[in-house]
């Protein structure tokens, strides 16, 4: 009687704890993995030579297309914020300036979400479920 | 006495005919001994209905998480912005002079 009272409280308490995980924070960003932790956990993943190296070519190329791209919109939004600091705003002009922006953040996550998907594609699968075990944990 | 007699005879016959339909000794006996089991396996059976009652309290939580409040809705692609080493645009490196304190200097 003892024990299938214990043995029920604990399943009771594995059944809650299952039911409070956490969804997900990021319903895109839980399949992809940055470079930074693939490379943070070179050792444990075991990564090739030639993956190392295609991973550092894919993140170089990719690395001069955003510092192109976030300059550009560092400048565009300075001329959004010049524009929303007259009086009164001109509402057509800042739309223009604001599809200026945002075509250069479009650019930006295309080019991220390429890099992402790649180096996703480097990984052997059982390096993939390692880093998907190691994302766990954190 | 042919009375008595009669009486016995007609009693025996009723008592017969009662030990017939009457359960067996044994019976209680034997049923007291799956009491245990029976316990047993209504403990598995409130672990079971425990077990699926988080399982689903799960799945609810799933489903709620799901729908999220409008004003608590994250543009899905949002975390492609923050690029690898975005710091390095978004920051300028401050040069500041390395002066050493000199003794008695308290700033």
């Amino acid at each position: 009687m003892k024990v299938s009272v214990g043995v029920a409280t604990m399943l009771l308490l594995s059944g809650v704890a299952l039911a409070q995980q956490a969804p997900e924070e990021d319903p895109i960003a839980r399949y992809l993995y940055p470079p930074d932790v693939i490379m943070a956990h070179s050792q444990e993943l075991g990564l090739q030579e030639k993956q190392r190296t295609a991973i550092k070519n894919e993140v170089q190329k990719a690395q001069s297309t955003f510092f192109d791209l976030q300059w550009q919109a560092r400048e565009e939004t300075e001329k959004m914020i010049r524009l929303l600091q007259q009086s009164p705003v001109d509402e057509a002009k800042v739309l223009d300036q604001a599809d200026r922006v945002m075509a250069l953040e479009r650019q930006v996550k295309r080019t991220h979400l390429s890099l992402l998907v790649r180096l996703r594609n480097l990984m052997t699968p059982e390096q993939l479920s390692r880093l998907r075990s190691l994302r766990e944990k954190r | 006495m042919n009375d008595d007699r009669d009486l016995r005879d007609a009693f025996a016959e009723l008592r017969n005919a009662e030990s017939r339909s009457a359960a067996p000794f044994r019976v209680p006996v034997l049923t007291r001994t799956p009491r245990r089991g029976g316990l047993l396996r209504w403990s598995v059976v409130a672990i079971v209905l425990m077990v699926a009652f988080g399982v689903l309290l799960r799945d609810e939580t799933q489903v709620r998480s799901d729908d999220t409040p409008i004003s608590e809705w994250r543009a899905p692609t949002d975390f492609l912005l923050l690029t690898p080493g975005v710091e390095l645009v978004q920051t300028l490196p401050r040069l500041e002079p390395q002066i050493p304190a000199m003794k008695g200097d308290r700033s």
